[in-house]
């Protein structure tokens, strides 16, 4: 049976808006993992 | 000396320009184009939201041979572009009549809108889809599930030397991208189109 091959591409990248939003979502949370703090728990 | 059969596009403003082709890509380009490279990506949307690239065209046009009859016009995938293009919760989508062929016929070209650069409308969106198909009950398909052995049947018109036309009817398919689509230039994917021959 005959046939032919038609090939598809994409290129994706991250819309405005959604980097907009992540910006705002880690302003919000702040900086999870402060680098002098000491978070185990003592004995 | 069997038919000789080009697999064709159709862009731009209607009633489409006839491209022929071997690759195209999923874009937002407006008006339509075949492949602007790595210009008019197509965007992850930000939570909750669903964003496309605009609407795309495939089919098939005999441009010569010798043949008796060619029918069954029939277009599928490897049935894993959401795997290997990690689409997560995203598909290609590809639009589908309640009764009848599929494929759209070429008369009925309507020219994929949105907001260039960003997204096109949904070919089901209810004022800014297509016209073939946007009343249509049955929704979208997810273009994986068209493979090898179970390929959608988009034309089943018979074309003879006599007919008038010798473009089959189009598939009409889109990129879907949700929240959780990774993004990326894609690995290039081999889908096909496939008919029967007298």
């Amino acid at each position: 049976m005959p046939e032919q091959a038609v090939n598809v591409r994409a290129f994706v990248v991250y819309s405005d808006q959604y980097i907009a939003e992540q910006g705002e979502l880690e302003r919000i949370r702040g900086d999870p993992f402060p680098c002098d703090e000491d978070f185990g728990c003592p004995r | 000396m069997a038919a000789t059969v080009q697999i064709v596009g159709y862009y731009g403003a209607a009633p489409g320009t006839k491209t022929a082709l071997t690759v195209q890509r999923y874009n937002t380009a407006i008006p339509s184009q075949r492949d602007p490279g790595l210009s008019f990506p197509n965007n992850i949307p930000p939570t909750g939201e669903t964003y496309r690239s605009c609407w795309m065209y495939t089919g098939a046009e005999i441009t010569g041979g010798t043949y008796s009859q060619l029918t069954n016009w029939r277009w599928g995938t490897p049935g894993n572009i959401k795997a290997t293009w990690g689409l997560g919760s995203g598909k290609v989508q590809v639009a589908l009549k309640d009764t009848g062929d599929h494929g759209c016929p070429v008369a009925s070209y309507e020219a994929p809108t949105g907001v260039s650069g960003s997204y096109g409308y949904d070919i089901k969106d209810p004022v800014n889809g297509h016209t073939y198909y946007k009343s249509e009950t049955v929704p979208c398909a997810d273009a994986d599930n068209y493979t090898t052995t179970s390929p959608l049947v988009f034309d089943t018109t018979v074309y003879t030397p006599a007919s008038p036309l010798k473009v089959t009817k189009l598939v009409v398919h889109q990129l879907v991208l949700e929240d959780d689509s990774a993004f990326g230039e894609k690995a290039e994917i081999s889908n096909f189109i496939r008919w029967q021959e007298i």
